[in-house]
């Protein structure tokens, strides 16, 4: 027994240097491209750590969001610009002692923050039962996504309108640049992997019902098909060629989210207050739709605009 | 048979801070791109591993989104290595 307590030690301890490691080469490297794949790999192994304490739910979307399409999302943004290779982070001093002084206090606040809440620990446990109590009028059965689409769907639905106004920003910025040149190797790359991306994004929504799961990480494998059949010379990225298809795909998750929430509160219930015999279905409908809303949005804000034919 | 299962954890964590090292001495992008691969495919295996150790299935289809979304990642990058346009 104490032989695995202290495996376990050792495996915390490494996860951290590693950890530690990853986060200062990230932020004290020069090269852009290099901080970034360092950030990566940082949320590659902070999945790890998610893992190592028992929070699969965060480990799964940190690999998917964090790790996954952060990264392309990241890279797509290096792409835009061909002269940032040479230039160099603000060196003037001034700035640099402002911008460290500015972390120290940031630091001071939050761990001040992490110590003031460490004594509630056990009362957020408490809150964990409370959930498990309602469970079975949630009309799930992971507790998870009972919070997220039922007990506290107004989050939720809150998070969906920040990704709809950050797509409006983004396509505020004007229209894509023209189609890559199709490369043999992405488009057999494609062809292998668009279905597994697919497949896997209807399984992780499924899995969301009962264990970790849901539709951001699943609009996370959608928007990595995309990606993909856009390297692969699909200027539309498998998105719908018509304009208000697009628009429509854009908006449906938040749009349908507000009109459920609304209908009932027509309905004599409360603000997204389920009835207990749909909440399933309601549900199911919310995170689909979601998942197609969350996909659409990722690819474009990898695209990096409105495609061109949809606007002519 | 758990201790030995954790033993290989915390030997494959090990690999995994050798080879971050590694990486940070490199100047080359594709060496550097290589040892990122390496890295994904370590921490894949401690969640399988850990999978099995801590007895919960979702660290598997964790480990599959990493595999799939890695090949997105490295796709990317490789276009963009190669000068495409977007």
């Amino acid at each position: 027994m104490n032989l695995l307590d202290g495996l376990w030690g050792i495996l915390d301890l490494l996860l951290v240097a590693v950890l530690l490691l990853l986060a200062m080469a990230a932020v004290l490297s020069s090269d852009r491209r290099r901080s970034m794949m360092l950030f990566i790999v940082f949320g590659l192994v902070l999945a790890l750590v998610w893992a190592r304490l028992h929070a699969p739910d965060i480990a799964l979307a940190e690999a998917a969001i964090g790790a996954g399409l952060g990264g392309a999302l990241l890279m797509a943004t290096l792409r835009r610009d061909t002269h940032q290779q040479t230039d160099q982070f603000p060196q003037h001093p001034v700035v640099l002692w402002g911008a460290g002084v500015l972390v120290m206090v940031l630091g001071t606040m939050i761990a001040w923050g992490l110590f003031s809440v460490l004594p509630t620990v056990e009362q957020t446990w408490r809150k964990g039962a409370a959930v498990d109590a309602q469970l079975a009028f949630s009309g799930v059965s992971h507790p998870v996504t009972a919070v997220l689409l039922n007990f506290r769907a107004w989050d939720t639905l809150l998070e969906l309108a920040v990704l709809l106004a950050a797509i409006l920003g983004i396509r505020a910025l004007g229209y894509v640049r023209s189609a890559y040149v199709t490369e043999v190797a992405f488009s057999q790359l494609a062809v292998w992997l668009v279905p597994l991306l697919i497949l896997m994004a209807g399984y992780v929504l499924w899995a969301g019902a009962h264990s970790p799961g849901g539709a951001f990480q699943a609009g996370a494998l959608l928007a990595g098909a995309g990606i993909l059949l856009r390297l692969a010379g699909y200027s539309h990225a498998g998105l719908p060629t018509t304009r208000w298809l697009v628009r429509l795909g854009l908006v449906v998750g938040t749009g349908v989210f507000l009109l459920v929430g609304l209908g009932l509160l027509g309905w004599g219930q409360g603000f997204l207050h389920y009835p207990v015999a749909y909440a399933k279905w309601w549900i199911l409908l919310i995170e689909m739709l979601a998942t197609v809303s969350i996909g659409m949005t990722l690819t474009l804000a990898f695209m990096g605009g409105i495609p061109q034919k949809e606007a002519a | 048979m758990n201790t030995v299962l954790l033993a290989v954890v915390v030997v494959l964590a090990l690999v995994l801070l050798i080879s971050l090292l590694i990486i940070l001495s490199r100047a080359w992008l594709t060496d550097r791109l290589l040892a990122v691969q390496l890295l994904g495919t370590l921490g894949v295996a401690i969640l399988l591993v850990l999978a099995v150790v801590m007895q919960q299935r979702a660290f598997l289809d964790t480990a599959l989104i990493l595999v799939l979304l890695a090949v997105v990642v490295t796709a990317v990058f490789t276009h963009r290595q190669r000068g495409g346009k977007s």
